[in-house]
């Protein structure tokens, strides 16, 4: 895996490129990390929005997909995917907005409301109730959309 | 709406140019063009129910360029380099004599028009928003990543249309400054004074294009619906 190799080479390059090389790396790991699991979430939506909207909506795949909102849900606010430096600017590749950490207060509260709203997300979906989905669907996409709106730099990825 | 064959002369000089569909079309697709801009950012329902009428009137566009009114028809306007060249050349002068209809390098400008916002209905009917959550009624026929690359196209496809509107532009102002020529009055009231020409336009009827339009609705609801 990538991290691993950078922690391979990691001590070489402390002592060739002193200690802000191997902070960067660490970065760019954090980023794609969370990254990585921001899309897994998109994935996830749109499968569900899909099936949502057909006549013939599988429901194996809105569960398999609502059980991966469900855990990044609870994922995202047990831990920190937003360490220090590692927001937009500096070159880095992050739509991650400096607001994030001038409102830490609010931005927890955020990752808090969308762990809530998705805690019994694969649980509804589990039950198979297409319109229940759909609400339940909507309300834990407002509260992804009220962090976006503030905390994320617009069209960037 | 008198689209039909009147070819006559309300005031000395004065001709009908372009017919009530075309000026319609030309109109809603400006306003759309705008409403589309305005909620691609706030409400996604009405910036898809803005691109479904868009895509019903570059269709008929494309439709009644082919079986539509003599200005209308892109093999009235839609001339080879050479012609482009000669215009470029000599009728940009002031003086010189207006084009009945579009000219050779405005027959350019409509082309990439019609094109691009046909373009930019078809990416928006597969796209996906980063999050998933909004989407073209298509868009469950591909990948969330193909989708997201259409997404990305989507954008970049409006960032041309935004240049292509403002070359647009400045060439209606060019035309009125420059060569006193108000382009935009004749797209309001259908009509311009000619010094010559314009006596042998043929238009299509109202009924033909109404029912053409309400054919091609129904196909795009359709498509819209089958996602």
């Amino acid at each position: 895996m990538q991290y691993r190799r950078w922690m391979q080479v990691l001590p070489a390059a402390t002592l060739v490129l002193g200690g802000s090389a191997a902070v960067a790396a660490t970065v760019g790991e954090v980023i794609a990390a969370r990254q990585a699991q921001y899309k897994e979430l998109g994935k996830a939506f749109k499968t569900i929005n899909d099936q949502l909207k057909s006549s013939t909506p599988d429901l194996a795949a809105i569960k398999a997909s609502a059980q991966i909102v469900t855990r990044i849900g609870q994922q995202q606010n047990r831990q920190n995917w937003f360490p220090a430096k590692t927001q937009a600017g500096q070159g880095l590749q992050t739509a991650a907005n400096a607001a994030i950490w001038g409102n830490a207060d609010d931005f927890k509260a955020r990752r808090a409301d969308f762990a809530k709203a998705s805690a019994g997300y694969a649980a509804i979906a589990g039950k198979g109730d297409i319109e229940a989905i759909k609400t339940a669907t909507g309300g834990v996409g407002k509260t992804c959309k009220g962090c976006h709106d503030t905390y994320r730099d617009r069209d960037k990825s | 709406m008198a689209v039909t064959g009147d070819d006559g002369v309300a005031a000395a000089s004065t001709v009908k140019l372009w017919d009530g569909a075309v000026r319609i079309v030309h109109w809603l697709i400006a306003l759309l063009f705008a409403a589309s801009w305005y909620t691609h950012d706030r409400d996604l329902q009405w910036h898809r129910y803005a691109g479904y009428a868009m895509l019903t009137l570059v269709l008929f566009r494309i439709y009644w360029g082919f079986a539509g009114s003599t200005t209308a028809r892109f093999s009235h306007f839609v001339k080879g380099p050479r012609s482009v060249i000669r215009y470029a050349r000599d009728g940009l002068r002031r003086g010189s004599e207006p084009i009945v209809g579009h000219n050779p390098i405005g027959a350019i400008s409509v082309l990439l028009l019609i094109g691009l916002l046909l373009t930019q209905c078809l990416s928006g009917l597969f796209a996906t928003d980063i999050d998933g959550l909004e989407s073209g009624p298509l868009s469950s026929l591909v990948s969330f990543d193909t989708s997201r690359s259409v997404a990305e196209w989507h954008g970049v496809g409006f960032a041309a249309l935004q240049v292509l509107v403002a070359v647009h532009l400045a060439a209606v102002l060019f035309y009125l400054i420059f060569r006193r020529d108000n382009l935009l009055l004749p797209m309001v009231t259908g009509r311009k004074s000619l010094t010559g020409g314009g006596r042998s336009l043929r238009f299509g009827s109202g009924w033909h294009a109404a029912t053409a339009a309400i054919v091609i609705a129904a196909i795009v609801w359709a498509i819209v619906r089958g996602g």
